[in-house]
């Protein structure tokens, strides 16, 4: 009688899990979405600060001016940005004016690439690999995290925090510093190791799925680990060595089983974009 | 002595059938596509492709690839491309002026001035800056403002030149 009980106690506890896996019309009903992570004001909060971390970027070093090759990072990022998993962002893609090598993302869709590192590429899948590393850091908040940048009150940089004080001194003096120090992780103190290592696993699977080699971005931390001196300063600073990176990436790929000989590096159109480069 | 093995068993059973279901659960597709292969491989074979916002059911994860059941079979997504989340709606650009809300300071949209100066700063965050330290508003309208058609994308991605 016992065994009995206990019989029917796990058909009881079966029973919902067997119509839930049988029944796929039932389980779409009762599939719900997780909560989103942000809300949309912690959205426009992201924005918001990203947008002052672009304008001092493009402050510091002026934008290059080319019509063309503008248009052509823009196209690449756009390519890798209907993929990106955050669609609720409009990403923006602009070429930095400056000799140094080095890409950089603020948050809420800005991503830059410096004239510097276009220089050392020799083909498109190396400058997707870039752009879609700068992607990674956007899409996995890694700065929206550190800096805790969020419309609710509490927050460093909070919207409430904001419309509460009426935009006193204290706020905008707390949304400066937090700018600061979004300037400081970029030129200075560079992102958390497991965020950089994030944002070059999801560089392997974002080209590929764009349909870029995602051997482009090894090929260009081989060629730019070469390069020493001030052109690589801040990138050398602020990022993990190439050799661990490099590894990192060829890993990755590996187990993604990504071959490279099915997916396109561009060369031609990458030089015919070039030829507007002085 | 039997009963108990009996019992062992099937909490066993039963905690293996929970475990199988937990595993189970609702993805939606970010990306403006994704197409679902029939192995984890970008070689395999494409079963189909779901748009942005479509449910599926993830049944595991391999790696870098999302196990899910499509029309009765396996298929494997790039799992980047999903979240257990629905897609959010797109956030339209922030205007010039929401920004001089924020900051508090009226500015002009042509100005070019230092960070320190714009937003009111005390003196000593205003030495700390260093002339580094602009903000290119123009630029950055520029920037925002660029735009390439979706005809144009389109073209590009399918291996166009530029």
């Amino acid at each position: 009688m016992r065994m009995l009980s206990l019989l029917a106690l796990l058909v009881a506890c079966c029973l919902p899990v067997t119509a839930y896996t049988a029944d796929d019309q039932a389980w779409r009903q009762r599939a719900s979405a997780a909560p989103p992570e942000m809300t949309s004001d912690d959205v426009t909060e992201e924005i918001r600060f990203g947008r002052e971390v672009a304008a001092r970027l493009i402050g510091r070093y002026g934008l290059y001016n080319n019509d063309q090759l503008t248009k052509y990072v823009n196209l690449v990022g756009l390519s890798l940005a209907v993929n990106s998993n955050r669609p609720e962002l409009t990403y923006h893609f602009a070429v930095l004016n400056t000799s140094e090598i080095n890409a950089y993302a603020a948050p809420g869709g800005y991503i830059f690439v410096t004239k510097g590192a276009i220089d050392k590429m020799k083909d498109e899948s190396e400058l997707a690999g870039v752009i879609a590393h700068e992607m990674g850091h956007i899409n996995g908040k890694h700065v929206v995290r550190e800096l805790d940048i969020k419309a609710t009150e509490g927050s460093a940089v909070s919207g409430l925090a904001r419309l509460i004080g009426g935009g006193t001194e204290s706020a905008r003096l707390a949304f400066s510093k937090a700018v600061d120090k979004a300037m400081d992780t970029l030129f200075t103190t560079g992102y958390k190791r497991e965020d950089e290592i994030q944002a070059d696993k999801e560089t392997v699977m974002l080209c590929a799925v764009a349909g870029y080699d995602p051997a482009g971005l090894i090929r260009y931390f081989e060629r730019i680990s070469a390069a020493k001196g001030k052109s690589t300063e801040v990138l050398d600073k602020t990022h993990p060595a190439y050799d661990a990176r490099i590894l990192l990436l060829k890993e990755t790929k590996t187990a993604a089983a990504i071959e490279s000989a099915v997916l396109k590096t561009y060369k031609d159109r990458f030089s015919d974009a070039m030829k507007s480069v002085q | 002595m039997h009963t108990v093995r009996i019992t062992i068993a099937l909490l066993a059973l039963v905690f293996t059938i929970v475990q199988q279901a937990s595993a189970q659960e609702t993805q939606y597709v970010q990306s403006v596509k994704a197409k679902v292969f029939s192995a984890p491989s970008f070689k395999a074979s494409v079963l189909g492709e779901a748009s942005r916002g479509t449910r599926l059911r993830s049944i595991g994860r391999e790696g870098s690839w999302m196990k899910i059941s499509y029309y009765g079979k396996d298929g494997y997504v790039a799992a980047i491309l999903l979240s257990a989340s629905r897609p959010m709606a797109k956030h339209t650009m922030i205007k010039a002026e929401d920004t001089e809300f924020q900051q508090g300071v009226r500015r002009r949209a042509s100005t070019y001035t230092s960070a320190a100066a714009a937003r009111g700063l005390a003196a000593d965050d205003r030495r700390r800056l260093s002339g580094d330290d602009k903000l290119d508003y123009d630029g950055l309208e520029r920037v925002e403002k660029y735009a390439v058609s979706e005809a144009e994308l389109v073209r590009f991605m399918e291996g166009g030149t530029i």
